[in-house]
Formats: structure tokens, C-alpha cells, sequence
């Protein structure tokens, strides 16, 4: 077999083995991604470009992307970054498409008292950092620990952030079905808002 | 993990739960797929400091860039070359009196395109009509957002685009729409100051080094730079914020840089043209807005048969797929 024969085989064998660890990466992580991107933009075609933008830079990075839990997590602060980018240029356009969006939620809710409705109210009153926290947690099933690696902040700093945002979602969802103290959730929400 | 009833609630609440993620995320795999297609013969190669990539641009969703001066396009149409030096006397004045009578014109209806460039890859793009205190805004670069998805405000009710099927959901009056700071009421009320042009006049009253060049077609352009304090719309928050909600900012560009900025009148006196680049080397952003039919942009009716909210698709916990 001449020299250029080898070398070609030999990408071909190497192109497959990368084909291979990347579709198992997608078909392990793909919901996961999709979901975050589908709860942080508001709209399910946004988010398939994200998360298609995601999946590209995992793509053209494979080497840097670990097995496992930890490839999970790059992929969600990889997510992060590639939302962050896309917001960062025109951001008051991009935040009020979002608004947009969960104004649509925030609409339907009001038309039925489902518990989905609280849940999405309670979710509202939250300010967006505990929001984001909460979700990773609640929706995507991290840990503190890997939450932590998704925001880049200490693991104490992410449990303290989850510990608060559970109890402020809690509060706010008892506010709005009547089961907690009088203190209006809505107070209770822009208190915690964060910047 | 805590299993009380608002958790519970929560959990359930999960949007991967719900009719159309499955659908989202055969969606991605195929773009995905699609895209890895085009680049696999790039890949993988035997030295991996040769490793050529497929330029992130192809699916890179930043929103800012903007319609390029075409500097040498524009130059074709110099005749006279007069180029005015630094504090041309007049020169201030009279690009405050185009914008004044701009906005006067702009006043009953109008259109701004605006397009955004890095270098010369097209990076966002929207357009702004307005007619009759109604406004009309729609996506038609690669920004964030579909091509042609919009929002629109008739009549004092906003709507805004189904991308599931092309049509409309209404939302309601802006004024009655609570969330976040700033508000949408807020935003929709700054798409209407730039409509009377107020970032507009911000940035000229911070123009420096004004100089003007005459074009064939009786235009008249005026550059000058502006320091990004200059083009802030609050004191407190140095962003330096261009007409129609846009910022200056790129990735790689200076954020001490100041911005150069080309207004060009027309030969009836009215802004035709404002152009903001910055960035040295090989990262330019330019920021074009072109405002066309001033005064003659026809009516925008509400849209026919838009949705009432609980018949649209929602985020996360009802996603739904082209």
C-alpha cells in the first residue's frame, strides 16, 4: 500500500473514531442542552440554534470535551457562553424578545389556574440569577458542584445560591397559592432580584 | 433534594416533558448533522497545528455588524472631493438642522433599515416601520431571532410573531405588560424616541473633528468621531448605545476607542444615512441605519386573524418546532 494510500485510510479510521465519540456525546447530552437553551431564550427555534451552535463547537473542540459527567458540563457552560454572545450585541433587542416570550407564557397562565400557571408565576418573581440556578438544579439535574463549574463560581458560592433560591421559590409559590404568609410574593421578588 | 409540593410542581413542570422537545431536539441533530457534513473532509487532519476549521461565522448568531460604508462604493460617487477641515463652521449646525427636519418628517410614518458588519460578514439586520403611532419591527439578518420574526404595536395592542406558523399572538397593550426592568413599555418607548431621532441628535451633539464631503447626487456627508460617552444614553452606564436600541460593542473591538460616525444628507435636507464603525485592523464594526420613505411608509393594519396568547406556543413548558 503506497505511503498516500496509508494516510488516507488512516484519516478515514481517525475521522470515524471522532464521528463516534461525538454521537455518542449528542445522543447522551442533546435534551439536556436543548432544554437549558429552550427555558434561557424563550423560543424552541432559538434554541435549536443555540444549541446547534453548541454541538458545532463541541464538534470542532472534541479534544478538549472529556467523557462523561464532565463533558455534560462543558456543554452547559459552553451553552451559557454562546447565549451570553448572542445577547451581548444588541441585548435590550434580545431582552425583550425574551420578555416577549414569557409575557406569551406569562398570558397563558393568567387564563387558567393550573398548577403549571403557579409554577411559571412563582418562577417569574424570581430574579434571573436565582432563576438560572434553581432550573439547573431542579430542571437539568446538576449538582451545586457542577452548577458551579457551569457559572464559574466557588461550590459554596453555588450552594448558597441554590439553598437561597429554593427557599425564595418555595416562599413565592406558597405567596401564590395562598398557603404562605401575607407578604406579597411580589415584594418578596424584587427584594431578591439580583442585578 | 427537596420533595415538598412546590418542588414537586416544579419538577413537573419541565419542559422536556412537554409535546414538542422531541421535536427540538431531532431539529438540532439535523442541523447539526448538516452542518458536520459540509466540514468533515476539513477533519481531522494528521498535524493538528494544521487543523483548518469551517470559520465559526457560518453558524456564529452574534447580532452585531452592520451595513459597511462600502467606503470605496461611496468614493465612486465623490465628485468634488471638498472635504472640510476639522471645525468646519457651519457644519454642526447644519447636520443638527437635517436631523431636526428628519424627525419632523419622520414624525407621521417611516422606514430605517438597519444592517450591522463584522468586517464584511453580514452579522444582524432588522427594519423599523412606523406609521401613525403603529410600528412594525422584523428581523432580516442573522441576528438573534428568525429572519422575519417581528414584533408589531397596532393600535396600542402589541403582537408578536408565532414561529411556529407565520402568524400573529397578541399580547396586549405594552403599557400593561409587567416584567423585568426595563419593561417592554420601555423598549417600544425608545424604538419611538429614535423614530424623533433623539440618539441621533445625542451622537451629533457629541461629534468632533467634523469635516464634510459633497456627493454627486447633491448629498453631503458628515464624519466625524464620537467618544463612546458620547453615544451613552445614561451617564451611569457608559454602553454606548446607537439609534434603534443597538450598542457598539464586538468582541474584539477597543471599548476605549472612539467611534467614527458618517451622517449623510440628502438633497432635500433629510438624513439618509448614518454609518458608525469601530475596531482597528482585522475587526471593523460597522452600523449602518438607512431611513427610507419618511412620510410615505403605507399604513400597518393589525394582523388578521393573530391568536389570542393561550393558543400560542410558549417556552420551555410547550416548545414547540417549526
Amino acid at each position: 500500500m503506497s505511503p498516500l494510500r496509508q494516510e488516507v485510510e488512516r484519516m478515514s479510521e481517525a475521522n470515524g473514531d471522532r464521528r463516534r465519540r461525538f454521537d455518542a456525546l449528542f445522543a447522551s447530552n442533546s435534551s439536556d442542552i436543548v432544554s437549558y437553551c429552550s427555558w434561557r431564550t424563550g423560543s424552541a427555534n432559538d434554541a435549536q440554534d443555540a444549541a446547534a451552535e453548541v454541538f458545532l463547537t463541541a464538534w470542532r473542540r472534541l479534544d478538549d470535551v472529556a467523557d462523561g459527567e464532565a463533558g455534560r458540563v462543558w456543554l452547559y457552560a459552553t451553552a451559557r457562553k454562546v447565549l451570553a454572545n448572542q445577547r451581548r450585541s444588541s441585548r435590550r433587542r434580545a431582552a425583550l424578545q425574551e420578555r416577549l416570550a414569557l409575557e406569551v407564557v406569562s398570558t397563558v397562565q393568567d387564563s387558567s389556574d393550573s398548577e403549571e400557571t403557579l409554577v411559571h408565576e412563582a418562577l417569574h418573581l424570581l430574579g434571573p440569577h436565582d432563576r438560572e440556578v434553581l432550573l439547573l438544579a431542579e430542571w437539568e439535574g446538576l449538582s451545586p458542584a457542577q452548577i458551579a463549574s457551569v457559572l464559574g463560581c466557588p461550590r459554596v458560592t453555588a450552594r448558597g445560591r441554590l439553598h437561597r433560591a429554593r427557599r425564595r421559590f418555595r416562599t413565592a409559590f406558597e405567596e401564590l397559592t395562598g398557603k404562605g404568609e401575607s407578604e406579597s410574593p411580589r415584594r418578596e421578588a424584587s427584594a431578591i432580584s439580583m442585578p | 433534594m427537596s420533595t415538598s409540593k412546590p418542588f414537586q410542581a416544579l419538577r413537573r413542570a419541565n419542559p422536556r416533558t412537554k409535546p414538542g422537545f422531541a421535536r427540538s431536539v431531532e431539529a438540532t441533530h439535523e442541523a447539526v448533522r448538516a452542518q458536520i457534513a459540509g466540514e468533515a473532509v476539513e477533519l481531522p487532519r494528521p498535524d493538528p497545528s494544521r487543523r483548518r476549521l469551517v470559520p465559526r461565522g457560518v453558524l456564529l448568531r452574534v447580532s452585531l455588524g452592520g451595513l459597511a460604508l462600502a467606503g470605496a462604493g461611496l468614493a465612486a460617487f465623490v465628485i468634488f472631493g471638498s472635504s472640510g477641515g476639522a471645525g468646519v463652521p457651519d457644519a454642526g449646525a447644519a447636520v443638527r438642522k437635517a436631523a431636526s427636519l428628519t424627525a419632523a418628517s419622520a414624525e407621521s410614518s417611516g422606514t430605517a433599515v438597519i444592517r450591522v458588519k463584522h468586517n464584511s460578514e453580514l452579522r444582524s439586520g432588522s427594519t423599523i416601520r412606523w406609521h401613525d403611532g403603529n410600528l412594525a419591527v422584523s428581523n432580516d439578518g442573522p441576528g438573534p431571532g428568525r429572519p422575519g420574526s417581528a414584533f408589531l404595536v397596532v393600535d396600542g395592542v402589541l403582537y408578536t410573531a408565532d414561529a411556529s406558523d407565520d402568524g400573529w399572538v397578541v399580547l396586549g397593550a405594552p403599557e400593561k405588560i409587567t416584567g423585568d426592568a426595563p419593561t417592554t413599555r420601555d423598549d417600544v418607548a425608545a424604538v419611538r424616541d429614535d423614530i424623533g431621532g433623539a440618539t441621533l441628535r445625542r451622537m451629533i451633539d457629541g461629534l468632533t473633528d467634523l469635516t464634510t464631503t459633497k456627493l454627486k447626487d447633491g448629498s453631503t456627508v458628515y464624519r466625524g468621531t464620537l467618544p463612546r460617552s458620547g453615544a451613552s444614553r445614561d451617564d451611569a452606564k457608559p454602553t454606548s448605545v446607537l439609534p434603534f436600541d443597538y450598542e457598539a460593542e464586538g468582541e474584539t473591538a477597543d471599548p476605549s476607542a472612539p467611534l467614527d460616525v458618517a451622517i449623510t444628507v440628502g438633497p432635500d435636507g433629510l438624513v439618509r444615512e448614518d454609518v458608525v464603525q469601530w475596531g482597528t485592523g482585522g475587526s471593523v464594526w460597522t452600523y449602518a441605519v438607512t431611513y427610507t420613505r419618511l412620510g410615505k411608509t403605507s399604513a400597518l393594519p393589525a394582523p388578521a386573524n393573530a391568536k389570542p396568547a393561550k393558543d400560542a406556543p410558549t417556552i420551555g413548558s410547550r416548545a414547540t418546532t417549526k
